[in-house]
């Protein structure tokens, strides 16, 4: 039986390659994050087209592909379906013929080619750094994608620079989101070290978590706009935490979660900062916003929708700097 | 999406047809496999060893829809309706977001059993023969279905024409058994999108039960509200089509949908109150 069926997969590769391959042509590598690695490559079917295709290894479980992966692509499709003006547009999955080794296959998720990402462009952003429109424009477009994926019910997790694409137009596109389930901390390449910059405290606690997860990334990302460097650098909870407390303040005793493993009393006691004096360029709105959004407590943090209100966004006359 | 949707020439040129199986045994065979994956669907209803398995309408119109696409790229010479009907079944299931939890594989080769009278495998090298199999052939449904495992069904939208027109809830039942059927005992899903195919059973329960709908205050007949695209004739010209194929097989489904046409549904039942969905207050049908 089982002879049987492998045999007939094997002469099945032949007339399903049509179906699935060579409708791009690999070109280079672009990147290589946590769950997988990003190639260029040419959409053979429109020419002068270019996509990006992200390559993920599935692992299979007892009852055949996971139900999660199935799903998570399914809601990629959905979304991509509105044409969110400020979300990568997603094409096309392909998935290997046979099964790569035994447990294991290789899904390729095929996203459009955006030219760089954030991380790059403030990198080659040249000394003043960012004008107050281009950060305004930048940090409301995050908004806007962020807004329509938390009304999906999609929380990204893992918004920063690097998964933040600007297009030839300016315009920002938010990338990787939706995967959560499917390529969890299990799946992840473990020689990538993942970065806890952007994450919030509720995470970095090893609490439950929310879309509000997503508006403190936005909250760092817009900081370091401005900055033209990273707000909070770490590279273990514990530290990023402290860096994060040494801005905000660490929160009182009150404010402090129940039942969890990390004391209050293990944190120094810092006191709040003036984000003024951090962003000194900045004007008073924008330092608004930005506390609403780099909130301790979830609860409070400003939402997408209430952030794209902000005065920041509404008032029309230029304040000055 | 337009790649699932083809022509009657395409469809007479099937993967199936190219191995030498004519057209006739091939209506038979795609029955045949819906049959399967129906009496499966009620065999999981009884073998669980957690909670029941109860899938849905929607589940198992999903599975059949899979299956009739797959046969679009295999033939029926390679892959026998009882190689197919617990892949697709187990994929069907997977994507019901209803469920929580996906059907076992276990349950799901006991349920094959049942449904072709086979004895329970004991051997454990065959039974892990058989999940392996299954497995397989759903990455190879995967691949051919190329993801595209979101259906849309008829069966929502003859729900919305029903709540229009304020129909009693045997028309309801029947329409949707009729959408159902569309699956089991034609290629519809191949070839009309599914709100054609939802006007069509609704369009079909009323003429069998003699029941006019009269023009909207607008002017426009009930079925255009749910596809403007959708005209009286393309419904009489799926209805020849719904008999011809009806004709031709010998089904167990056979008998109800007789019972249908001959019952003359909803004809005496009075419209009770709040019976149906009543969301449509301001709706332009007055009450029939
Ligand atoms: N659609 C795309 N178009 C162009 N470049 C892309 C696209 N998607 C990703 N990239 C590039 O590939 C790089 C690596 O992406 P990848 O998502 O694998 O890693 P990451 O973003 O560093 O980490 P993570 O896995 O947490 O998202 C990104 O930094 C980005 O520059
Ligand atoms: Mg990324």
């Amino acid at each position: 039986m089982y002879e049987y069926a492998t045999d007939t997969i094997h002469s099945l590769n032949m007339d399903s390659l049509d179906l699935g391959d060579k409708k791009y042509d690999e070109l280079c590598q672009i990147g290589c994050g946590a769950y997988g690695t990003v190639f260029k490559a040419r959409d053979l079917q429109n020419p002068g087209n270019y996509v990006a295709m992200k390559k993920l290894r599935v692992k299979l479980n007892e009852d055949g592909m996971p139900m999660s992966t199935l799903r998570e692509i399914s809601i990629l499709k959905q979304l991509d379906s509105f044409e969110h003006p400020n979300i990568v547009r997603f094409y096309d999955v392909i998935h290997q013929n046979i099964l790569s080794d035994e447990r294991h296959l290789t899904v390729y998720l095929i996203f459009e080619h955006v030219d760089q990402d954030l991380g790059s462009y403030m990198e080659r952003c040249p000394p003043p750094g960012l004008s107050v429109t281009k950060v305004k424009e930048l940090t409301r477009q995050m908004l806007c994608g962020v807004d329509f994926l938390h009304s999906h019910r999609i929380i990204h997790r893992d918004l920063k620079p690097q998964n933040l694409l600007i297009t030839k137009a300016g315009g920002l596109k938010i990338a990787d989101f939706g995967l959560a389930k499917t390529f969890d901390y299990d799946m992840m390449l473990t020689s990538v070290v993942v970065t806890l910059w952007y994450r919030a405290p509720e995470i970095l606690l090893n609490l439950g978590y929310g879309t509000p997860v997503d508006i403190w990334s936005i909250g760092c990302v817009m900081a370091e706009m401005w900055r033209l460097i990273p707000l909070f650098c770490a590279s273990t909870e514990v530290e990023q935490l402290k860096c994060i407390f040494r801005v905000i303040g660490t929160p009182s005793m009150n404010e402090w979660p129940d039942n969890i493993p990390l004391l209050w009393s293990s944190f120094e006691q810092y006191s709040k900062v003036a984000f003024s004096s951090i962003f000194q360029d900045c004007c008073s709105k924008a330092n608004s916003l930005l506390e609403n959004m780099l909130t301790f407590n979830p609860a409070h943090r400003i939402s997408a929708a209430e952030a794209l209100e902000h005065p920041f966004f509404t008032d029309r006359e230029n304040e000055p700097l | 999406m337009e790649r699932w949707y083809f022509t009657k020439e395409q469809l007479e040129n099937s993967p199936s047809r190219k191995c030498g199986i004519n057209s006739h045994t091939e209506h038979c065979l795609r029955h045949q496999a819906a049959t399967l994956i129906e009496n499966m669907s009620q065999s999981l209803q009884n073998i669980s060893a957690k909670t029941p398995n109860r899938l849905s309408q929607t589940c198992v119109h999903t599975a059949l829809v899979y299956m009739h696409r797959f046969y679009m790229c295999h033939s029926f010479t390679r892959f026998q309706p009882n190689t197919i009907a617990p892949p697709v079944l187990l994929l069907a299931d997977k994507m019901d977001f209803d469920r929580e939890e996906a059907l076992l594989i276990e349950d799901l080769i006991h349920a094959a059993e049942i449904s072709q009278s086979l004895p329970r495998i004991t051997v454990t090298g065959q039974y892990k023969g058989q999940v392996e199999d299954i497995i397989l052939h759903e990455n190879l449904l995967l691949q051919t279905l190329g993801f595209n495992l979101d259906i849309e069904h008829p069966h929502k939208h003859v729900l919305k024409a029903c709540t229009l027109i304020r129909v009693p809830e045997d028309v309801v039942l029947s329409a949707q058994f009729m959408a159902s059927c569309s699956a089991h005992l034609t290629t519809m899903c191949l070839q009309y999108k599914p709100t054609l195919v939802a006007c069509f059973s609704l369009y079909l329960v009323l003429k069998w039960a003699n029941w006019e709908i009269p023009l909207s205050c607008e002017g426009r007949t009930w079925f255009t509200y749910i596809d403007d695209e959708v005209t009286e004739d393309k419904l009489v010209e799926l209805t020849r089509e719904f008999l011809d194929d009806f004709d031709k097989l010998p089904s167990k489904l056979k008998d109800k949908i007789n019972a249908i046409r001959s019952r003359k549904v909803g004809r005496k039942t009075k419209l009770k109150e709040g019976k149906l969905k009543r969301k449509l207050e301001e709706s332009v049908f007055p009450i029939s």
